[in-house]
């Protein structure tokens, strides 16, 4: 699941405006997803 | 079903079964998380491919781990709301930022992060996949830092005003309530506990897999790493347990006669009680295996130092003995087990026998669970030997609870245990399952991708046709 995206070599190769367009990116999904479990927890206990 | 039970104790068993489950997690993370940045960082220093493999088996163990130690804790934070909603109210003002804080941490640094750690080493580079590490790493230590800030000032309140409403309001400087007297022991006494538990789980790891392959290199380099830990910070981990205590004794002396059994006082030096039965109805100890004035001598550094008991202190704002007692027992034995595992493996090392001794290797598996017992009975012995205050001296237990009935409170403990056993017994199966394979690089990736290929396409899976597609992995590779 995790080993197959895993060439770093890959990652160094990209120009570093995309790396931290990828790096954004993923940070507020990351975020964006703990917020949605929060949330729904929040309206489990709520429920 | 529960009108007959008392809703405050329901809701304390409540929290206590939540924060138990929820400890687990982050106490293997905080670990678990450093020693991954370890690995990624000593792979991009040495460009030894093993650290690498190392790194993506345990990121995998960490990211589960990681999600369980953040749904349980959100539960937790909620649990505030619902069940000491009072506390809350009169505690809001000065534990709320520092919660605040906490969450904001978990969040943003440690989740946030924990994608690009996870997707991102094809996607960000090596650089910055590292920092995002290092990230992770960071933020699990100042989430640890914050909550353990509110938790320490919880046993020793300072920098509170109280107001006219009776709520805890923050005083001149916010300095005093976050570090407060106990804060410091706290976070190096728990952030080590954590450390410790993660070396031990990895350790056992370790050990398990060179049980069945002694020349398993990628194993061997975790024992080793795991075992170094071991002998280098249990010592220090029972020192700082040590300062800890004597910190302990001066703001909080009722739950140190409780840890200690000492019903009684002693004008004239107190015994150590090694083992016995605490006998709270008769106020003694029963059978008690003791060493005379060695708890003078620990605690106050004198043979003959007089030690106040149980009896200075009134009946209704004693802690209940017992259960303090015993948890205190299991952390400090648990601890010397850890040390005794750290000498071994120097020795072991010392003799050239560190991958080549079954029976440290089965010692270190039988220890892997260690750490967690550990935590969870200091936990118990700090936060039982606190009551019957949640504030203490200043706020108590019974006061903090929620104008709740039981049947409610009973209801959702009720669904929080058959709910908790089903997702994290789930998802602690899947760590064991990933924990008893061994860890691999690329090199065994490439060859088993031809055996897969030909498994898919079988009219070429003949002998030859797989001899020569080995051959040109290989080559590839």
């Amino acid at each position: 699941m995790l080993g197959d995206s895993d060439d770093p070599d890959r990652g160094d190769a990209r120009p570093l405006g995309q790396k931290l367009g990828w790096m954004a990116a993923l940070w507020l999904i990351s975020v964006g997803v703990v917020g949605t479990v929060a949330y729904a927890i929040r309206w489990w206990i709520n429920g | 079903m529960f009108d007959g039970f008392d809703a405050l104790l329901l809701a304390r068993i409540q929290f206590a079964f939540t924060v138990s489950f929820h400890f687990i997690f982050p106490a293997f993370s905080i670990g678990l998380a450093s020693y991954l940045a370890v690995l990624e960082g000593l792979w991009l220093k040495t460009n030894d491919d093993t650290y690498l493999d190392l790194f993506k088996y345990w990121r995998k163990i960490f990211a589960i781990a990681f999600a369980m130690g953040v749904v349980s804790g959100i539960v937790m934070s909620y649990q505030f709301g619902t069940n000491w909603s009072v506390f809350s109210d009169r505690t809001g003002p000065v534990i709320g930022p520092l919660m605040a804080y906490e969450v904001l941490t978990a969040f943003f640094l440690e989740a946030g992060f924990l994608g690009v750690m996870l997707f991102g080493m094809d996607k960000v580079g090596r650089k910055l996949h590292f920092t995002a590490t290092l990230m992770v790493a960071v933020g699990t230590f100042i989430s640890a830092f914050w909550i353990l800030s509110v938790n320490s000032w919880m046993q020793t309140p300072t920098g509170y005003e109280i107001a006219a409403n009776g709520q805890f309001v923050p005083g001149e400087s916010w300095l005093a309530i976050i570090f407060n007297p106990s804060f410091p022991y706290r976070l190096v006494h728990t952030v080590m506990a954590a450390y410790l538990t993660t070396a031990f789980v990895v350790g056992a790891v370790g050990a398990y897999h060179l049980l069945k392959d002694k020349a398993d290199h990628r194993a061997q380099r975790m024992f080793s790493m795991a075992m170094w830990m071991a002998a280098l910070v249990a010592p220090l981990q029972i020192f700082a347990g040590d300062m800890h205590g004597l910190n302990t004794l001066e703001h909080q002396p009722a739950k140190v006669m409780a840890m200690e059994g000492h019903y009684q006082s002693h004008p004239d030096g107190a015994p150590l009680i090694l083992f016995g039965i605490p006998n709270s109805a008769e106020q003694r100890v029963d059978y008690a295996v003791q060493i005379p004035k060695a708890s003078s001598l620990i605690l106050k550094h004198d043979l003959d130092a007089p030690l106040d008991g149980l009896d200075t202190v009134p009946e209704d704002k004693r802690p209940p003995v017992g259960m303090v007692f015993w948890s205190f027992r299991v952390m400090v034995g648990i601890g010397f087990a850890m040390l005794g595992i750290g000498l071994f493996s120097l020795l072991a090392r010392v003799r050239g026998r560190l991958y080549d001794w079954p029976w440290l290797h089965r010692l270190a598996i039988v220890m892997g669970p260690s750490g967690f017992a550990a935590v969870i009975a200091g936990w118990i012995t700090t936060e039982v030997g606190r009551q019957p205050y949640t504030v203490y001296g200043l706020l108590t237990t019974a006061d903090s609870v929620s104008p709740l009935a039981a049947p409610a409170v009973g209801a959702s403990l009720v669904a929080f245990i058959v709910t908790y056993f089903i997702m994290f017994g789930a998802g602690t199966a899947y760590i064991l399952k990933l924990m008893s394979k061994p860890a691999t690089g690329h090199e065994e990736a490439a060859a088993s991708g031809p055996l897969r290929s030909a498994g898919i396409t079988p009219a070429s899976a003949d002998s030859t046709q797989r001899g020569r597609s080995g051959t040109m992995m290989e080559e590839g590779a």
